[in-house]
């Protein structure tokens, strides 16, 4: 109840926030105003309004000839045939064209605010990728366009500005390092993809991850034989996740392991000190500076088994 | 057990020896084809950068369809010296010819008349020996169908010795170091996958995907029984999935999907013994393991007779053979909604239902040999194991543009699985006291288990987001999320609140600055390391002054602890970077990036160890009790920086080329719990420097020359291993044809 009122309080006050804000500054959004006019029109504009892009074509010729390169082509198709291409996005252009190409009478993606661009791109693409608007991408204004390019693209496929990785290390620059590490997934070699683990359009998990078909870790998709389910489970790789143990991008330790030494590592959670927690403490046999240091030589199925409840196999 | 490393080892001595010979060899077929094309040369336009699709000059028409073609051939030649098996863990690129890429683009100059697709492109690279290898099709017709497919086949060679290596006392007689690592893979992935979508643009639209992913090859695994033996481990598992799916459209900006998923796995790895590196009086061969140290006094006191013979009475395999196939199937079925219909407010759901079984019938697993601690001289186990996981997950998330500048959002993620097991084992048990005698009496037992691990999670997440300006954006938010785990009898609640806020802000058109912060206060950790308290920070920034000059930079901090009495764990992870890109136009253009992280985490812990470590701290009397008298704060520094720059130049119409460094150094710390531990990988560098030309000879004919060097060093000690550092020299010489 508690936190139901925190957060009806939350959006209350920035409700009001948001009305004093309005009423004391009217003419901070004019930009917005403008872009947003441009929209509108464009949504409300009549059949008379398109002009058709034969009409673009007398002064955009480059443009209009590159779009046969793109997938955007297809709304051609649309209505059966009779759809339309440039005005699709740019909004009727009957306008810019009578006032001889008056840049401020056609929906200008380049100098309209992220939220609108992504308003424009999602009114088709919102099928496919209804988080946007709440990813992490979305909430930083990290906008359509940010990637995207429909008329300057290196990547094909999704007309992506630059192709992957190094699209994403433009501003994931603490990222790019850890691709450089000795143990790394393959992403610079070109084997993975940023978007094989992260939808950059956002889902319901955290860090934009995606999940395997069957809602686990995207990490099982590849490395299948730690799926499960187990009779024995390790609990942690499935109540805190791989990278309890694992870093996800590169490490300098092998197996991408998050330290140098496995018994370090094990013993983190496995320690006689262990009061509030279920994990068994190590057996006073296992001595570190015999045969017993390196773990995982006995317990080989630390992901889990069917058969030994020690994880030996 | 050395003989018994060199089966997979030995590969790469092989391939050193294919490169010296390999070496002469290739330069000879760079050469001629070098001067082959040389011999072609005349005047021609730049060609597109390596992997880009072909852009000739002019549209070349193919059956109605506007085509462009590439093929690049040529090969690798490769020098290197040091740790081979490590070069193969991580580069693993060796002589010989490839072909090197290759990629087609079809597009229907006129669509209407093009009957079975009208956009086809298809591209590969690495074929012919090369670890990774990957190929894309797409093809696509309009409003009928759109086809993506893939296929990725990566080879792992994987020896970082260090890694499950028992470390062997150099003064053991006699000493026999573990020289590979017990766990060594070299394993080959392949993974492929199909998607077709069928009437992509009508209301009501299917589609089909298909993904196979394997991965099999042989590798090192280790069991205990007695002592440790070395197996050689045929690693094969696989899944397919099947998916199949509809998209209905009832009503502009509103979609309504189903998804059926499919996926059965098979695990089909087995397992066997090798190392059978020493005979018993009688001839028999017989592994005594891979910790065999007269300092432990393993796997006996005295494990050889003066002869040389290994004693009968000691622990040994003779004979190990695991099997224990294991089918899965996962079918899942998943419900979605989007709509953006309704003014002011967008929604979209999931609702996902998962049912998994997991069938393992014939688990088989004989031991033969001798366990001193049992008197045991053979074992049989059989038996079957069944697994069950009940997985649902519902989502829902709804954003309400309260007014043009206010947008609250909601989401409500739930996710419960319940997940059972239960298994039935006959174990058959020969008693004996000698290995030169024939298993004695049978004593046999059956054994059932019967495990259950369950979630179940439910997190809502409300965030308010208000644009102040066009160019300034506030977001705060509150998180709360409970976990109930429950493993057997065991229930571990807990509650976690976390507040969010963000900002994004945008000074300048060129100037765009991110600042996040996320705390998160938790009542109940499950595991010692999982936070009590999280909080994260990160800034992201990028300037472009001009649209040929850009910077950009981060720094991401996350503290987290779980710091509660005989654990405090401490955590952090920080990270600063910083790129820079200048392409001020087509003569030249300069990257460079810089990046420092420090990864650091200490975490109370107690150990036996003998001798013990200077590190070594008294224990308290809970983990002295125990048997595990000293205690470790569990330090560990990771500290690392990274440098790279690279330079793309066309100083001549027909002449590019390119260079750059790249470097990654760790000059990390841990606490050592074992005398004979070292950091190894932990101080280390790994670089490799390139730099290549691409000359167009004529219209579509390049050629290229590539060289890239790795190197990777480590710092001292090695430990009781070889040493892994190494150096690699890889000259790739290429023709590029595109038409």
């Amino acid at each position: 109840m508690r936190r139901l009122l925190l957060s009806a309080t939350l959006v209350t006050l920035l409700t009001l926030l948001s009305g004093v804000w309005r009423f004391s500054r009217v003419s901070g959004a004019v930009d917005d105003k403008q872009q947003a006019g441009s929209h509108q029109k464009a949504s409300a504009a009549s059949t008379d309004d398109y002009v058709g892009s034969e009409v673009c074509e007398t002064c955009h010729a480059e443009a209009v000839k590159k779009f046969a390169d793109n997938p955007h082509w297809k709304l051609s198709l649309a209505h059966e045939g009779k759809g339309v291409t440039c005005e699709a996005c740019h909004g009727a252009g009957k306008e810019h064209v009578e006032s001889g190409g008056d840049v401020t009478k056609i929906f200008q993606f380049s100098k309209a605010a992220p939220k609108v661009v992504d308003q424009k791109c999602l009114a088709c693409h919102g099928g496919a990728h209804p988080n946007f608007e709440r990813s992490t991408h979305g909430e930083a204004n990290v906008g359509c366009a940010s990637c995207h390019s429909v008329h300057a693209f290196k990547s094909e496929e999704k007309l992506l500005k630059v192709s992957q990785p190094k699209l994403c290390y433009t501003c994931h620059t603490d990222i790019k390092p850890a691709f450089a590490q000795p143990f790394h997934h393959k992403v610079d070699e070109g084997l993975v993809s940023c978007s094989d683990c992260h939808n950059p359009h956002g889902t319901f998990k955290q860090k934009q991850l995606r999940s395997s078909v069957a809602g686990d870790a995207v990490c099982v998709k590849c490395h299948t034989e730690t799926a499960g389910p187990f009779v024995y489970e390790h609990p942690p790789v499935k109540t805190e996740g791989c990278t309890s143990c694992h870093f996800p991008h590169g490490s300098p330790n092998a197996r991408l392991l998050n330290r140098s030494n496995v018994n370090t590592l094990c013993l983190q959670c496995h320690s006689a000190l262990n009061e509030s927690f279920t994990a068994p403490g190590t057996p006073s046999f296992h001595n570190m500076a015999n045969q017993y240091q390196a773990c995982t030589v006995c317990h080989t199925q630390i992901h889990g088994s069917n058969s030994n409840a020690a994880f030996f196999h | 057990m050395t003989s018994a490393f060199s089966l997979l080892s030995g590969l790469s001595g092989l391939r050193s020896d294919i490169s010296r010979t390999g070496l002469r060899a290739m330069a000879a077929i760079g050469l001629a084809v070098a001067v082959g094309t040389m011999a072609r040369a005349q005047q021609a336009p730049p060609q597109a950068p390596p992997q880009a699709p072909a852009p000739a000059s002019e549209e070349k028409v193919i059956g109605g369809y506007v085509t462009h073609q590439s093929l690049e051939l040529g090969g690798h030649i490769v020098e290197q010296s040091g740790s081979g098996p490590m070069y193969n863990t991580l580069v693993n690129i060796h002589s010989g010819p490839r072909i090197l890429s290759q990629s087609l683009t079809m597009r229907a100059k006129d669509p209407s008349g093009a009957k079975f697709f009208d956009n086809l492109s298809t591209s590969s690279f690495g074929y012919g020996g090369d670890p990774i290898n990957v190929t894309v099709l797409n093809i696509s017709k309009g409003r009928l169908y759109d086809f993506r497919g893939s296929f990725r086949r990566n080879r792992q060679y994987f020896d970082y010795n260090l890694l499950a290596n028992p470390l062997i006392p150099p003064n053991s007689n006699p000493f026999v170091p573990a020289l590979s690592s017990p766990h060594l893979f070299n394993t080959v992935r392949r993974v492929t996958d199909l998607n077709l979508t069928l009437a992509p643009l009508s209301r009501l639209s299917a589609r089909f995907g298909y993904n196979h992913n394997i991965n099999q090859g042989p590798s090192y695994s280790s069991v205990h029984v007695g002592t440790d033996a070395l197996l050689l481990q045929n690693w094969r598992n696989s899944t397919d999935t099947w998916t199949a799916g509809v998209d209905w459209k009832p009503v502009p900006r509103t979609t309504f999907s189903y998804d059926q998923f499919i996926t059965y796995y098979k695990g089909d790895t087995n397992w066997q013994l090798a190392g059978l590196n020493y005979l018993l009086s009688n001839g028999t061969p017989v592994s005594l393991g891979v910790n065999l140290s007269s300092v432990w006094g393993t796997p006996c006191s005295s494990p050889f007779n003066s002869n040389g013979t290994v004693n009968p009475n000691c622990n040994a395999y003779l004979a190990y053979q695991r099997y224990e196939p294991i089918r899965t199937l996962f079918p899942t079925e998943q419900f979605r909604f989007q709509t953006s219909s309704m003014s002011r407010l967008t929604m979209n759901g999931r609702l996902l239902y998962n049912d998994t079984t997991s069938n393992g019938k014939n688990f088989y697993e004989l031991f033969n040999g001798f366990s001193s601690r049992s008197s045991m001289r053979q074992s049989i186990t059989t038996g079957s194991s069944k697994a069950q996981r009940v997985n649902v997950n519902g989502d829902f998330g709804v954003t309400w543009q309260v007014t043009p500048k206010l947008s609250v959002s909601d989401v409500y993620d739930y996710w419960y699985y319940r997940q059972s097991g239960t298994n039935v084992f006959t174990e058959t048990d020969y008693t004996g006291s000698s290995m030169l005698v024939p298993p004695g009496n049978p004593t046999s037992g059956t054994t059932t288990d019967y495990q259950i691990l369950n979630q179940k999670t439910n997190a809502n997440t409300i965030t308010s987001a208000w644009d102040v300006t066009a160019r300034a954006r506030l977001s705060i938010g509150y998180r709360y999320r409970s976990r109930t785990i429950t493993q057997l009898t065991d229930v571990v609640p807990i509650h976690e609140n976390w507040g969010l806020f963000g900002a994004a802000l945008r000074p300048t058109p060129q100037l765009r600055i991110n600042l996040n912060f996320d705390g998160m206060y938790a009542d109940n950790a499950f595991t010692r390391i999982s936070p009590r308290q999280l909080q994260h920070y990160r800034v992201r920034a990028t300037y472009q002054p001009r649209p040929w000059l850009s910077f950009s930079g981060s720094a991401n901090i996350m503290e987290s602890r779980n710091n509660v009495t005989n654990v405090n764990h401490l955590d952090h992870n920080r990270s600063f970077s910083f790129g820079t890109s200048i392409a001020p136009g087509e003569k030249w253009s300069l990257d460079m990036s810089y990046g420092y992280s420090d990864i650091y985490s200490t975490t109370l812990l107690c150990y036996a160890s003998t001798p013990p470590p200077p590190t070594a701290g008294t224990a308290p009397p809970i983990c002295v009790s125990a048997g595990t008298p000293y205690k470790s704060d569990g330090y560990y520094n990771q500290p690392t920086q990274y440098g790279s720059f690279g330079v793309v130049s066309s100083p001549l119409k027909r002449f590019h080329v390119n260079a750059g460094y790249r470097i990654s150094a760790v000059n990390g710390a841990t606490t050592f719990m074992n005398v004979r531990q070292v950091n190894g990988s932990l101080q280390s560098y790994f670089q490799s420097p390139y730099a290549g030309v691409a000359w167009d000879l004529e219209q579509q004919w390049t050629w290229k020359a590539d060289y890239n060097f790795y190197g990777y060093g480590e710092g001292l000690p090695i430990g009781p291993t070889l040493p892994r550092n190494f150096h690699g020299n890889i000259i790739t010489l290429a023709v590029r044809y595109a038409f």
